[in-house]
């Protein structure tokens, strides 16, 4: 934005009014742990599907203290995180970080960062489907009454026939929890690796449907357990002998991607998602490649 | 209430549409219809009063339209009534409880752990897009039951119970019969081993040999398990076979009850005396 365009912005885009509703909205999810609450949703100059949801909630809280961090699948350079943190910082003007541990807010699609989070920091989500029940139950007028009523036996019997059919649970990601023993709750498209990091964890979550229009949030210290049975436990992705190829970490959630080579074609190598990590092991050289 | 009554229902009622000052003497059995012809408004149940006994077999009886599938599903607390109570006492529990006070959540968690219902229509109680063993394992799955071996094996028992092909367990239920689907609806009711059954024309719709096959398996679970039934039938013949005592209803109201010989034998409202001579 140009200098003398800033009269045109109030700080965080968002009218005040807006911003306002979307808060009683944030305070009512973190009130009711993985409850759907309804909000008015407002157009902005990204498309639906962006992060629009995750985005509302962030120009809604962020205050001029905070330090910013935006991520895309772990990634701080993505087309997604670059693009938001220059539409948030234009019309806040806050500082931005790529360090986890600097940032007071991170917005995030699909991941959750490898450093564990601290009680002055928020997570913010960008969510694509609200709804875990939407897999069994398309009409929202009867899943709001199952969730009401706690009535998740389909959902179950969906995870149950996965067991059945395929030998074991088959949700790659958008895994389904229980928050505080009563709501089912979407995780996002977070991989299955990151869902343990929602339980008991210091930080504030917050998720945001754009599309949707529906917040939901899980608070500190909030029991998050996934959906599994006695003899099919939950599962993180794992494969045995996958490493970083930049900094050699194993304990980490690894992409593969194809690097083309000269002479025999290339190859598929794995790396860490979150760039911020892998980049801190890198200088700290806590592990050589 | 008796001691040994399961459940108690007491002047309960059901009706669809605002009411008006007519209604009272425009409708019900006198009158031979339900509906008030002045504000259309629907008697569905009118001050409906009985009591089952644990491990009694009860019948209701009566037209289409006569209120007893409504009087069932409010039992079933899938409907809610306008007024009355409905005493339920667990056996060996503690006081009773009046099910209509029950919240949302505790209405459904009292439906799936203490009762168990077959419809009419099977697509009503099975879900369509799940196997057959998926639909039967829904009610294990509400009741907490979180081991994927365990639910096969109790999936497999009531399988053999109500004489379907353990083979066939994965199976989608649109690739069963009419009378399988109905024994599917069964072990599905009976898999949290339910207080009441109740059992909503569970045989229409189906050729008589397989009527006779599902009424057979019904009174041998009965016998074995000594389960408590609500049994709703416009058909004499299923009530007779199943029921040791029978409700007559007609326009929303109960017009006879008794033991079931009894109304078959002597009955005392011209309804009755009009549906028993029909049946034989």
């Amino acid at each position: 934005m140009q200098q003398n365009d800033d009269h045109l912005y109030t700080f965080g885009l968002l009218d005040e009014d807006a911003k306002r509703e979307i808060r009683r909205s944030l305070l009512k999810a973190v009130a009711i742990p993985g409850h759907q609450v309804p909000f008015a949703s407002r157009d902005l100059p990204i498309a639906r599907g962006w992060g629009t949801g995750g985005l509302q909630i962030t120009l809604a809280i962020i205050t001029p203290e905070d330090t910013l961090k935006v991520i895309d699948q772990g990634d701080d350079a993505g087309v997604n995180a670059v693009n938001l943190r220059r539409l948030i910082t234009q019309t806040t003007g806050v500082a931005t970080t790529v360090a986890t541990s600097e940032a007071s807010l991170i917005q995030t699609r699909h991941r959750i960062p490898e450093e564990p989070l601290r009680a002055d920091q928020i997570l913010v989500l960008q969510v694509p489907m609200v709804d875990p029940l939407r897999w069994v139950e398309p009409n929202l007028e009867r899943a709001t009454v199952m969730h009401g009523e706690a009535d998740y036996g389909r959902m179950w019997v969906y995870m149950y026939e996965s067991v059945v059919r395929a030998g074991d649970l088959r949700i790659a990601s958008q895994y389904p929890v229980m928050v505080n023993g009563r709501y089912m709750m979407d995780t996002t498209p977070i991989p299955r690796w990151d869902v343990p990091r929602l339980d008991m964890a210091e930080a504030l979550f917050l998720f945001g449907a754009g599309r949707e229009k529906r917040i939901y949030a899980v608070p500190p210290h909030t029991s998050v357990v996934p959906l599994q049975f006695e003899d099919y436990p939950f599962r993180t992705e794992y494969q045995a002998g996958q490493r970083c190829v930049r900094c050699g970490a194993e304990n980490t959630f690894l992409t593969s991607h194809f690097v083309a080579g000269p002479a025999d074609g290339g190859q598929w190598v794995t790396s860490c998602s979150d760039t911020n990590f892998c980049d801190q092991r890198l200088g700290a050289g806590e592990v050589q490649p | 209430m008796t001691t040994t009554s399961l459940l108690h229902v007491a002047d309960l009622h059901k009706r669809y549409g605002p009411g008006c000052a007519a209604c009272a003497e425009l409708t019900g059995p006198s009158q031979g219809r339900s509906q008030c012809p002045r504000c259309g408004t629907v008697y569905a149940c009118v001050a409906a009063n009985f009591s089952l006994q644990t491990g009694e077999v009860l019948g209701i009886v009566g037209e289409s339209g006569s209120g007893k599938s409504t009087l069932l599903q409010m039992v079933n607390l899938s409907i809610a009534a306008d007024q009355g109570q409905i005493w339920y006492h667990e056996p060996g529990g503690s006081a009773p409880v009046d099910l209509l006070r029950m919240d949302a959540y505790a209405a459904r968690r009292f439906r799936n752990d203490r009762l168990g219902i077959v419809h009419q229509r099977p697509e009503l109680g099975l879900n369509m897009h799940f196997s057959v063993g998926g639909n039967v394992a829904e009610k294990l799955l509400l009741a907490e039951w979180r081991h994927v071996g365990r639910i096969r094996g109790r999936t497999s028992e009531l399988k053999l119970q109500t004489e379907l092909p353990p083979e066939r367990i994965d199976d989608e239920p649109y690739t069963f019969s009419g009378g399988m689907l109905q024994r599917v609806q069964i072990a599905k009711a009976l898999a949290s081993r339910p207080s009441l059954l109740l059992l909503d024309e569970v045989t229409s719709g189906l050729d008589l040999s397989v009527q006779a096959r599902v009424l057979d398996l019904i009174r041998r679970i009965q016998w074995e398990e000594q389960i408590t039934m609500l049994l709703v039938s416009h058909d004499l013949g299923v009530i007779r076979q199943l029921a040791r005592r029978t409700i007559v209803m007609k326009n929303g109201h109960i017009i006879e009850a008794g033991l079931t010989d009894q109304i078959m034998e002597d009955p005392q409202h011209p309804y009755t005396q009009l549906l028993v001579s029909s049946a034989l």
